[in-house]
Formats: structure tokens, sequence, C-alpha cells
């Protein structure tokens, strides 16, 4: 039933594979919040960190999200030597489309945390 | 290729398995029924008159805007006109229609017999149908809601808007909202959890994947819509202060909530259009979908992007400018997957031989439209364009260039993609180019020349215009477009009748398509896949020989349920990501409860309406007979399920009673997952209001009875815990005492809290601060309740029926539910109570 597998490979699991898949719209999920909030907050109080606080998320969340596809990609490489053509519930097939797929959204998704981050670089911020 | 022929059962097998899942007849049949096929019938029947009747209300506004300074309807009447013109296209159209589609055709697609759950699928439609009937029973008394589909504030204020008008719409939508989300929790744990065996994530048919990312976002944007609604009722009736500028109050956090609700919306209404395409275009051109891959990711990220939009409706409200341009990088991002998409579609029907049936004209038309729109949109997304165009009639143009193209088009392609399958009867093709050619040529008519109004300044929401600014023609073409295009949509009620009458006998599959909704006969039986069918492909009526099992394995698993179960509905549960067989779910069946509890949801709307005491308790108590229908053990299916087939090996599946192979532990999550979000709504309000740091003067004290009402909950949760693993072990001993228990507990917690808010000092009539405080409060009172009916139905099962197993389930869920309420409870109090504390 399953396909021929290296056993020395370890399994990628169901929640890994997830984490890949949608961890980089979820970073960027976070990233708008985050940027969001650090203006309102810039806006509304003395506080007039934004700026700076809303490059540092970006290039912490635009890593992170690459590193998401990083780790997608090393799964991708793991898998897709292993994938059974014709196998009915090849474990590994599926496997290699959801880390492939997190690798792709990764990149989109870097892509915009970095579009949406260079606001502060060209915007004023309050008025 | 042919669908497999299943090798003979015994024919008194086989009708027993028909009659087990045969539709109540008779009148009072009519109110039992959940099969998914029935109902989707009746919510599809009752989505598109809904759609005539706001498509009515959309001819009433153009014959007025006709001509300048027209008296064919004076203001009022067209405020109440546009006002449910847009609620009606929006929340009982577009969104019911497609979760329709959805109801009848994901079982089939997918490869089971019905949703998991089907009595919710009843109440979804049965709610729609009442909050829909309710918002258009104002129009009899003249006071049908005149704020706008948006409902903004302050004009939806008692102050503006003193009348019931916005009364109606608020309470109407909330049922309505009910149904959305009620639908969506029955496609997630559908589309995850029950699936053909071998339809492993990668082979999901992509109106799947769609439904999917769809159900999710329905969650996640609807519940917000439902907080702020209620929010704004409780602001209508002097009971709180949310959006009252004079108590501290904020009129655009109601433009934050509804807007974060409003443009997932439109990807709400749109990705699943996209699913019906890929489905018409790939089997019209005779071939595979160019990068599924792609297409999956495109909905995907098209699901998340639409969430960080919402600001871009409010360019003009005084955002600041960094921020709106984190929203426009969202709105021009969100171009990428929806530019795949339109490529994929484009390259699909290159690279194949296209067939140009009328489906497939209606694709074209949704291709040329809404690319418009999809640019136009790019437009709006860019602030100085935005602040010029912003209230015209420019973006009138656009999102109807959006929603009718993007939407309504598709739907007619998958209308006549898929009601061959539904009646059993082809549509006349000749008929349908015409209708698709009116309604073509006239959409453009009619919205075209709106981008040029707009730019002249004319601005949107108005019952008349003066002579002399340049409006007259445009207006009047635009006028002639909606009767043009009002006379397509009639053709294709003509051939809808005459395919009744003369159309010609499908077959299973008149189109040669790939999935396998074909292989059944059309239409396709109550008792669907007698033989369940196993996938190997993404197109497996394309590329399979047979939908049989080729594992002896899974050829064992799967003759336990070859017209099995027989005396009980029954269906397979496949594991998330691989889809492989794992237990077998009990499916409800006819019953009077969802009927029952939908008449309790309206009666008590109503109540709230007329602000009846009496009709409010009414409702409660029909709520609670619902509930004791709905959940009461019935003995005679605990016998029916224990005789299960003895044919089978090892291997034997188990039947899906608790824990997370039970779906109803999966319905609960998602039940979860709206409280969380409705919590973090309320969250985000309460800081959005001042909230938080700095306000220790404002805080409720003292803290000693909130930190007990605190810990009462965790202590129930305790209880529950205990109860949940008696039940395990089958020691009712230990399940009564848990849960009596967790019922004591969690009253207490409940009266504690409630006593212990200071009422007098703290009125969330005067004060918006007060108000989300209480609000929060109030949210964990209302999940304590939850907890103490899930825990009373527990102790129901625990008692009457200690042996079924499916009380397992029951009790699983109401420890989901006291560990959620323990950690609510501790969040509420950290932010109510702690929070103030910071500097």
């Amino acid at each position: 039933m399953t396909a021929s597998r290296d056993p020395e490979t370890p399994e990628i699991g169901a929640g890994a594979l997830f984490a890949v898949f949608l961890g980089a719209p979820v970073i960027w999920a976070i990233h708008l919040a985050v940027s969001y909030f650090l203006v309102t907050l810039d806006c509304n109080t003395d506080w007039d960190g934004a700026r700076a606080g809303v490059v540092v998320a970006t290039v912490a969340c635009a890593a992170a999200a690459l590193g998401v596809g990083a780790l997608g990609w090393r799964g991708w490489k793991r898998v897709r030597g292993q994938m059974t053509p014709g196998e009915l519930l090849d474990p590994m097939r599926i496997r290699g489309f959801l880390t492939l797929s997190g690798v792709l959204m990764a990149v989109l998704f870097a892509g915009a945390i970095v579009l949406a981050g260079m606001s502060p670089l060209f915007l004023p911020m309050c008025s | 290729m042919a669908a497999s022929v299943a090798p003979p059962v015994p024919p008194e097998t086989l009708e027993q398995f028909k009659q087990t899942w045969v539709t109540p007849r008779g009148f009072l049949g009519i109110f039992r029924t959940v099969n998914n096929i029935s109902i989707g019938h009746w919510y599809m029947a009752t989505g598109f008159a809904f759609f005539v009747l706001g498509g009515l209300l959309g001819g009433l506004m153009r014959i007025q805007l006709g001509t300048p300074e027209n008296t064919f309807l004076d203001a009022e009447t067209y405020n109440q006109i546009f006002t449910m013109h847009g609620t009606t296209m929006m929340f009982l159209f577009v969104i019911p229609f497609t979760e329709a589609i959805a109801n009848y055709l994901l079982p089939l697609v997918l490869g089971t017999r019905d949703l998991p759950f089907p009595r919710l699928t009843a109440l979804s439609y049965w709610s729609y149908l009442f909050g829909g009937l309710f918002l258009y029973s104002s129009f009899f008394f003249g006071v049908a809601p005149d704020g706008g589909w948006f409902a903004y504030v302050p004009l939806s204020n008692v102050e503006y808007s003193p009348g019931i008008n916005m009364d109606f719409w608020d309470i109407g939508l909330s049922v309505a909202e009910i149904a959305a989300i009620g639908a969506a929790a029955e496609m997630i744990v559908s589309i995850v959890r029950m699936r053909a065996p071998g339809m492993t994530l990668n082979r999901l048919p992509l109106f799947a994947w769609a439904m999917l990312v769809t159900a999710v976002m329905i969650i996640f944007a609807f519940t917000p819509l439902s907080v702020g609604t209620a929010m704004l009722e409780f602001d209508r009736k002097g009971l709180t202060a949310f959006f009252k500028p004079e108590a501290g109050g904020k009129p655009l956090l109601w433009q934050h909530i509804f807007w974060v609700f409003g443009h997932p919306e439109v990807y709400i209404m749109f990705i699943p259009a996209a699913g019906i395409v890929s489905h018409v275009v790939q089997t019209f051109a005779r071939r595979p979908l160019v990068s599924y891959t792609l297409m999956v990711l495109s909905i995907v990220a098209t699901g998340f992007l639409s969430f960080g939009l919402w600001v871009h409706h409010m360019f003009t409200t005084g955002i600041a400018p960094v921020a709106m341009g984190f929203f426009t990088a969202a709105s021009l991002a969100i171009a990428i997957p929806n530019g795949i998409q339109i490529f994929g579609w484009i390259a699909t029907l290159w690279a194949g031989r296209p067939v140009w049936r009328t489906s497939l004209l209606f694709v074209l038309g949704f291709l040329v439209i809404f690319t418009i729109g999809g640019i136009t949109g790019v437009m709006l997304g860019v602030v100085p364009f935005d602040l010029q165009a912003h209230d015209t009639y420019f973006l009138v143009a656009h999102f109807h260039y959006v929603l009718i193209g993007g939407v309504v088009f598709p739907l007619f392609a998958g209308l006549y993609y898929w009601l061959p399958k539904i009646t059993g009867r082809l549509l006349n093709e000749r008929l349908g180019r015409w209708n698709f050619g009116l309604m073509f040529v006239f959409f453009n008519v009619a919205f075209f020349p709106m981008h040029i109004s707009g730019l002249l300044g004319m601005p949107r929401r108005v019952y008349t215009y003066p002579a002399g600014l340049g409006l007259e023609l445009p207006n009047l073409i635009s006028t002639i477009g909606a009767l043009g295009f009002a006379t397509g949509i009639f053709l294709f009620v003509v051939n809808v009748i005459w395919s009744f009458r003369r159309g010609e006998p499908a077959g299973s599959n008149p189109w040669e398509a790939d999935s396998l909704e074909w292989s059944e006969t059309s239409p396709p039986p109550r008792a669907q896949f007698v033989r369940l069918p196993v996938v190997r492909s993404r197109h497996p009526l394309w590329e399979q020989t047979d939908l049989l099992a080729d594992e002896p394995r899974l050829a064992r698993q799967l003759e336990e349920l070859h017209a099995q179960p027989a005396s009980w509905r029954g269906s397979l549960v496949v594991s998330v990501i691989d889809a492989r067989p794992i237990a077998i779910a009990h499916i409800p069946g006819p019953s009077y409860a969802p009927f029952t509890m939908a008449v309790a949801f309206l009666a008590l709307f109503a109540g709230l309406l007329v602000e009846s005491t009496a009709v409010i308790a009414g409702g409660t108590v029909l709520v609670a007979v619902a509930l004791l229908l709905w959940f009461w053990p019935q003995q005679s299916e605990s016998r029916a399920m224990a005789e299960r087939p003895a044919n089978a090996g090892p291997e034997r599946l188990p039947l899906a009673m608790g824990g997370a192979l039970a779906n109803g532990w999966w319905g609960t999550l998602v039940f979860l997952t709206v409280l969380a979000t409705a919590l973090t709504a309320m969250i985000a309000s309460y800081f959005y209001l001042g909230g938080g740091p700095g306000t220790a003067a404002q805080a409720p004290r003292p803290l000693a009875a909130p930190v007990l009402a605190t810990i009462l909950p965790i202590v129930a949760a305790a209880a529950a815990g205990i109860a949940v693993r008696g039940t395990r072990n089958r020691r009712q001993g230990v399940v009564r005492a848990g849960f009596a228990g967790t019922w004591l507990f969690s009253a207490a917690g409940l009266w504690l809290g409630i006593q212990s808010y200071p009422w007098s000092t703290l009125q969330p009539e005067l004060s918006a601060y007060a108000s989300s405080v209480l609000g929060m409060l109030g949210f964990q009172w209302l999940v304590s309740v939850i907890l103490l009916v899930v825990v009373t139905m527990a102790m129901l099962w625990a008692l009457r029926a200690p042996e079924d197993r499916r009380g397992q389930a029951v009790a699983d869920n109401a420890g989901l539910i006291a560990a959620f309420t323990a950690v609510s409870g501790v969040l509420v109090f950290l932010v109510v109570y702690v929070t103030p504390l910071l500097a």
C-alpha cells in the first residue's frame, strides 16, 4: 500500500506539512497586523518608532517567510525522489505537493511583505 | 471512461439501503428532510428567487435614474430599494446560492453519501429562508432597511435612522449569518474528512478546494460581522455606546468591522465562482487544467490576501498614509494570484480543443468582464485615484464588473454545466446562446457607461441628479442596458422551463467530464454511491478504467460499505492529507429539530425587533425543545448500529464515535474557531475604543470575585476532563459526577461573573469603554451558557443511553467546550482586569 521508501528518511508529519504550506501566509498576516499596530501607536501616542519598527518587522517576517520556503524546499527534495508513479495512496506524492506549494507560497508572500514594508520608506507617517 | 459497474448486492439489502436514505414524504416530511439533495434543490430555488427579487429592485433603481430629476421613486423609497438591492444580492443570493450548489454537489464531487451534519444543512436552509423572509417582510410595513447594505454609523444609529428599518436589517442579517456560518462548518468538515479513498489533497477537485477556502473565509469574515451587527443593534436599543462619539465610541470602528468582513466577502463570492470556472474550462477544453498546483495556490493565497485589503475601502477616512500603503500593497499583490488563475484558464483553453457550449461561453464572458473589473479594482487600490473616484459611479461600475462578471457569469456557467446533472435533462443550447449573448452585451451596455458617469462626478447612492451635467446619456444607456440584461435572465428561466418539459435526457455524463459527480445517474439518487468510489487520479473519469479498489486491503474495507450500512446512514471517513479510510461515520437522519430551531431563532429575533419579552421567552423555550429533539438519544438507531456486518476481516474500520475520529469533534473545533474569532473581534474593539494600558481608573473593581469567576471554569474544565475519561473507560459513576461538577462549577462561575460586574458605576449605555468591557464579559457568560447546555446534553446521554457509543462524541464535545470556556475566561480576565494596570 505505501510507496517503497527509504527507511532512513524521517517521516514528515501532518503538522509540519501544514506549517510549510500555510506558514508564509500566516507570517504575512502577522506582519500586516504588527505594522498596522505600530503605525497606529505612533500616530496616537508620543512614541515615534514606527518607521524603524516596520522596517525591522519587514526584514524579520520576510526572512521568516523565506525560511519556511527553505524548509519546504528541503522537504520537497527529500520526497520527490521517493514518489511512486501510479501508487494509489502514495504518501510521498501529496507530501511533495504540499512542500512545493509551501515554497511557492513563501516566494509570493515574502514579496507581499516586502512590498508592504516599503511604505515607510516613501510615505509620510501620520499626516 | 465509463464508471465502474458494481458487482451485484442482494436486492433486499439494496432496497433496505435505499429506504434508509429516502427523503420523508408528504407535507410534514418537508420539515423533517435533511438530505443534501432535497435541501440543495430548495436552497438553489430560494437563492434564485432572491436573485430575481434583488434584480427587480435594481431595475426599479435604473428606471428612477434613467432620466434626470425623475419622480418615479421618492428619496425614502429609493433608499430602501438600494439598501435591499445590495443586501439581497450580497447576503441572500450570491453566498447562499454558492452554498446551495456546494450542499448539493460536494458529496457527489467528493464521492461520499451526504454532508457530515445533515441537520445543520437543514438548519442553515431554514434560517436562511426565514432570515430572508423576515427582511423582505419589512416592505409590507413600509419600513424596509434604508441605511445602505453597509449600514454605516452614525447614519444607521437610532438618532439618524429612528424607525425599525435598520433593526430589520440588523436582525434579519443575523439569522442569515447563522445560515452562512453553519453551512461553512458543514463544508469544512465534509471536504477535510469525507472524501473518496485516494482523493488526496493534491487530487481534490478545484471546486472542492475553492469551497474549502471559502468556508474558512466565511468563518473568519462573517463572525466579526455577527459581532458588529450585535453591537450596532445593542447601540440602537440604547443598551450600549460602541459607536456613539459622545460616549467615547467611534463610528470608524463600525467601518473597520464591516470591511474586515466586506472585502473578504468579495472573494467569498469570487472563489467558488473560480472553482466552477475551473471545472467548466477543463471539461470543455477537453484537457486537464494547466498547472493544477498553481491554481490551488492561487485560491489559497487569494483567501489570505483578501483579509489584508479592508482598509482600501476606508482610504478617505483619515487613515495614516503609511498604513494606507500597507493595504495598497496587498491590493496590488492580490492581482498576482488572480492573474495566475486567469492565465491558467486561458492557457487551458489555448492548449485544449474547446467545445463552445453555452457554459463555456459564460466563462468567456466572465474572463472578459472580470478582467476589466479587476483592472479598475487595481486602479481603485491606488490611493490618489481612489480619493478621486471614491463614492462615485465609477466604483459602482467597478464592483458590478467584479460581481456580475466574476460571480454571476460563472454561476450561470455552473448552472448550464450542472443543471443537466440536477434535473436529468439538457437545456436548450440555442436559447442558452441567446441567454448568454443578451446578458453579455447588455451587461456592458448597462455598466460600462457608469465608469463615465462616475468620472463625470456622479455620486453613488443618490436618488436623482440635475439635468445639464452631462449625466443624462450615460444614465439612459445604463437603464436600457439593465432592462436588456433582465431579458437575458428571463430567457434563462424560459430555458429551464423548456428543459423540464422538452429537454433531452442528460444521461449520467453528458459533457464527458472528469469528476465523480458524473459517475452517478442524472438526477442522482438520494442514496448516493451505493459502492463508494476509489480515486487514483485528479481526473478519475478520464484516467481510470474503473472506480473500484485495486488493493486487497482497501477493497475489503470498502466492501463493508457496499450498500452498507443498510439500516442506518453511514459513510466513510478518511485521513485529512492522504485520504486513507479510517472510520465509518454515522450520518444523522430526518428530524424536526432543524426546522424547530430555525423557527425558534426567528421568534427570538422577532421578539428582539418588537421588544416583546413574551415572544423572546417563547423563542427560548422553543430553542430548548429543538435542542432536545436534536440531541435525544434514539436507541433504535443505536441497536441498528450495533449490528455491523460480519463479513469484515481484521482490518475492519471502526465507527467514528469519539475523539478526532468523529466528525462532531471536528465540527466542534470549527465552532470554537467561530467563538475565538468573535472574542478576537471584541478584544480588538476594546483596544480600538481606548481600553487597555492606562485605564486603571475606569477598570472594574474589586478583583476578588472576578478572580474566582475565572478559576471556576478552569475547575469545571478539569471536571469535564474526568467525565470524558470516564466515558472512555465506561465508568458511568465517574461520568455523571464529572459532568455534574462541570455544570455546577460553570453555573457558579457564571453567576459570580454576572454578580461581580459593577452595574451601577460602569454603565454600558453611557460609556463605550464600559460597552466593550461588558461585551467581552458578556461573551464569556454566553460561552458559559453554551457549555451548560452541552453538558446538560452529555448528562442526558449518560443517563438515558449509557451504553450507546455515540454518547462519547457528545461528551468529547462538552470537554472541548469546557476547555475553551476556561481559556477564554482567563483571556477575558487578563484583558479586562490586568491590561489596564499596565503603564
